[in-house]
């Protein structure tokens, strides 16, 4: 019988429940009676940055094609699974990102029965000639879309600007030619590689007991045979410091320009204590000066350059790590030098104490906002889960900032020699 | 909770300010909704910008910088306005949130309040004591790129042509934050005159979500000085009225995909009593991806990738989108149309009107655990007299009959089509 442990935030006053089963798969489980709807996420760490199969000299897999395996998840033989949710009165959806495939419902009832549904269709691939052949055509229409997606093309422009190796640079999707050679046999056997428990994780906030979604995993999950499962994921290739290219620019059909500024931070190595550091640093640093009441946002707003379109986000995995900067502005020349002598400046005066208390306080509150959604909690325990962290050791992490680290993180984080633009004009 | 028992605790404070709290425990937060209600009329833009200008600065923190700083000082919380419109009702929406006092250590609730008063009735002003004429331009500017976006977005440009073809005479054909010359043409005299009316005489609602007291939640309303006032204005209500002889108008537009919009009249609003019948009458037709339109003209007809219905509940209005190829334009209209009348014959599967219950049911259950949810609901329903009553709601759909629904979609008379083509 597996044991459960628990995590208790005194402060928050929530409780999570996390029991590793023995076929690898870890679940956390969250019982919030005030809630009516219940949402759980199924996840595997295998996702567009995962360039071939496990273990040393596994076979190179092309682009796109975890993205395409999501697609084919939730085929049953019975019929799409999205439809068995729908029928049932639950929302499903999937998604791929870099480091992770994830599988999620919400329902206001059934929630045994939709778990259950969720577990068996991922774990049971069902492809065949007939359905792969089909999913090229329909995943060659998302890409075209993709294609006149301005927020797509400005990040991942800036991604392929700033890395010249690092597989974070390859599109998601991949491209209609690299997913053309996609065989069922091939789908099977990454599926039997990564989709395996001890990669994955489950994480399920419902009104129910816990103990109703520990026992829909032992029937679920628990009967049945798995290979080998994948060891630690490889580091990424050696990447050189600077940024690729300095400025990419694409004309698109859009009314008004966007600029988006990236800077590709150095590769933090591993997961734990230190990443989240690192990140809460960044995401600190970057608030204080492009948050909501970031000095170098408020000047520019002021100056009228830009719109509440303008945002800032820090990403980091044990394998890459990078920040963007930007929105929607109608004089690019304009705002590129006003932001590079903003941030120089800001580099050289660097952060005061208010700003960092102010930012933290802000920090908190967002923090708490989480925890009114359902989504929100699951989500954040897969991304704890594969940091290896906790959700109280973010609280403490972002207690003990101080001011050194953070200014520290500015100087390095936002060095002019790793950055660069990504600008979408209108055509 | 007890059947029929709605959602919010309710009062009249007096002064024309209506209050209303959902006492929960479920949040961290504490959620207000401050709304002032308009007509929908020539002054909707001066309305709209005007929560643009007052976040921008009050008289105590008189610039945008301060304002933000001591929002996110206070543990981040938020504050921003926004219009809307519902029927022909436009809502000025002022919304905030911020972690509890219990969270924050400190005493949050008053402070909150305090701030909001204070940038509702006193914005910074320049040195002649009038509305910030440069803040003004900046937000107007921003407001009018909003308004100009709705031209670049073909499906959002298609529902706003058909509404100024179909409500052509009716206030409802104003968009919610006017039009997109009434908006350049303001001046800090206009946002001056609508920020003077509504705090003087506009009806208020305001709505609270959180763990606080009925004693304390009156406080809080009482700080904006609203229930001092004489009587609000009037409003006029919002007139449903007959379809007339179906009309179609085509327009031509730099699209590769055509846009087919088509409106549709119904007597059937909040309050009818074939209401939760129309709920499921929508969500069979075109509002849910087990609907008719979904099945039959998408995956069956394959005419099109994008496909909906959607009911406008205070205007009495239903709307179908489509994207489709402007050669199969005849094809898709009829094909439409057929499904409607199907409605109308009661010819449902009996698995499809369960599931559609189901559907209905869970996204309405679903809006408990939303404080945004909550308080849309409770709005919508107190603009016509009615109370946020959930639960009833859930039983009037359980006991809907298919002759119900049938008699709802019968009541559906096709009004204007408008082509959006290449």
């Amino acid at each position: 019988m597996a044991a459960t442990t628990l995590v208790r935030d005194p402060l928050l006053d929530e409780v999570v429940r996390r029991r590793v089963f023995p076929s690898g798969l870890t679940v956390y489980a969250v019982r919030k009676p005030e809630f009516s709807r219940s949402y759980a996420t199924l996840a595997t760490r295998y996702g567009s940055i995962d360039t071939a199969l496990p273990g040393r000299g596994g076979a190179p897999l092309p682009d796109g094609i975890a993205h395409f395996l999501e697609h084919k998840a939730f085929e049953t033989p019975e019929g799409d699974a999205f439809d068995l949710f729908a029928s049932r009165g639950a929302s499903a959806n999937a998604f791929t990102s870099f480091g992770t495939t994830r599988y999620l419902f919400g329902t206001s009832s059934d929630y045994a029965e939709n778990l259950s549904t969720l577990l068996r269709t991922v774990f049971e691939l069902h492809v065949t000639d007939a359905n792969v052949e089909k999913e090229k055509g329909i995943i060659g229409q998302e890409i075209g879309m993709y294609e006149d997606d301005a927020d797509w093309r400005i990040y991942f422009g800036a991604l392929q600007a700033l890395y010249a190796r690092n597989p974070v640079r390859i599109d998601i999707a991949g491209t209609a030619k690299t997913i053309a050679g996609i065989t069922p046999e091939l789908l099977r056997k990454v599926h039997a590689a990564y989709y395996h428990p001890r990669n994955m994780v489950l994480a399920a906030v419902s009104p129910e007991p816990e103990s109703t979604t520990f026992r829909v995993v032992e029937r679920e999950v628990e009967g049945r045979a798995y290979g080998k499962a994948p060891g630690e994921r490889r580091p990424p290739p050696r990447e050189p410091p600077r940024a690729r290219r300095k400025r990419v620019e694409v004309a698109l059909p859009v009314r008004r320009p966007r600029l988006l500024l990236a800077f590709k931070d150095s590769v933090p190595g591993e997961a734990g204590r230190e990443l989240l550091r690192r990140e809460i640093a960044s995401a600190v640093a970057l608030d204080c000066l492009f948050g909501s009441s970031g000095s170098i946002f408020l000047d520019l707003y002021e100056q009228g350059l830009v719109d509440e379109s303008f945002t800032c986000s820090y990403s980091a995995e044990p394998n890459f790590a990078y920040a963007m900067v930007g929105g929607e502005v109608d004089d690019v020349e304009k705002v590129r030098k006003v932001l590079d002598a903003s941030i120089e400046a800001a580099r050289r005066r660097g952060i005061g104490s208010d700003d960092l208390e102010r930012v933290r306080n802000k920090e908190i509150g967002d923090f708490a906002r989480a925890f009114n959604s359902p989504d929100r909690i699951a989500q954040m325990l897969v991304g704890h889960h594969y940091r290896r962290t906790t959700v109280p050791q973010y609280r403490e992490e972002l207690f003990k900032l101080t001011l050194a680290r953070v200014n520290r993180r500015l100087l390095d984080l936002l060095d002019p020699r790793v950055r660069c633009y990504s600008i979408v004009r209108p055509r | 909770m007890p059947p029929g028992s709605p959602l919010f605790r309710s009062s009249d404070l007096g002064g024309g300010l209506a209050f209303h709290l959902h006492r929960t425990r479920a949040f961290k937060t504490v959620s207000a909704r401050l709304v002032f209600h308009a007509d929908l009329d020539a002054g909707t833009a001066a309305r709209a910008l005007l929560p643009r200008v007052l976040a921008r600065g009050s008289r105590r923190y008189p610039s945008l910088r301060e304002m933000q700083i001591e929002l996110d000082r206070l543990y981040g919380a938020s504050l921003s306005g926004e219009a809307r419109k519902i029927g022909e009702r436009q809502t000025v929406q002022f919304r905030s949130d911020w972690v509890t006092d219990r969270l924050a250590g400190t005493q949050l609730l008053r402070r909150m309040a305090e701030h909001i008063a204070e940038t509702l009735r006193e914005p910074a002003r320049d040195a002649r004591g009038g509305l910030r004429a440069d803040v003004v331009a900046q937000e107007r500017k921003i407001l009018a790129d909003e308004s100009r976006a709705v031209y670049d977005d073909k499906t959002r440009y298609a529902r706003h042509r058909l509404l100024d073809v179909m409500c052509r005479d009716e206030p409802f054909a104003r968009p919610s934050i006017g039009r997109t010359g009434e908006i350049e043409a303001l001046t800090a005299a206009d946002v001056e005159g609508a920020h003077e009316a509504l705090v003087a005489r506009a009806p208020v609602d305001l709505f609270l979500v959180g763990d606080l007291s009925w004693g304390e939640g009156t406080r809080f309303a009482r700080a904006f000085g609203l229930h001092r006032r004489g009587a609000p204005r009037r409003l006029r209500r919002t007139r449903t009225r007959a379809a007339g002889a179906p009309r179609t108008v085509r327009e031509k537009d730099a699209v590769s995909q055509a846009k087919l919009e088509m409106g549709f009249r119904t007597p059937i609003i909040l309050g009818h009593r074939l209401y939760a019948a129309s709920v499921l009458m929508n969500a069979l037709f075109g509002g849910t991806p087990i609907g008719k339109l979904f099945k039959v003209v998408r995956e069956g007809a394959s005419l099109c990738y994008s496909i909906g219905s959607a009911m406008e509940r205070s205007k009495g209005l239903l709307f179908v989108h489509a994207g489709i190829d402007a050669a199969n334009y005849g094809k898709a209209r009829r094909l439409i149309l057929r499904q409607l009348d199907e409605l109308k014959r009661g010819r449902i599967a009996p698995d499809a009107e369960e599931q559609a219950r189901r559907m209905v049911s869970g996204a309405l259950l679903s809006l408990r655990d939303s404080p945004g949810g909550l308080v849309d609901f409770a709005l919508e329903r107190a603009i016509h007299g009615e109370r946020a009553d959930l639960q009833g709601l859930l039983r009037d759909l359980g006991a809907a009959r298919r002759s119900d629904i049938a008699r709802a979609a019968a009541s559906v008379k096709l009004d204007t089509t408008f082509l959006l083509h290449g």
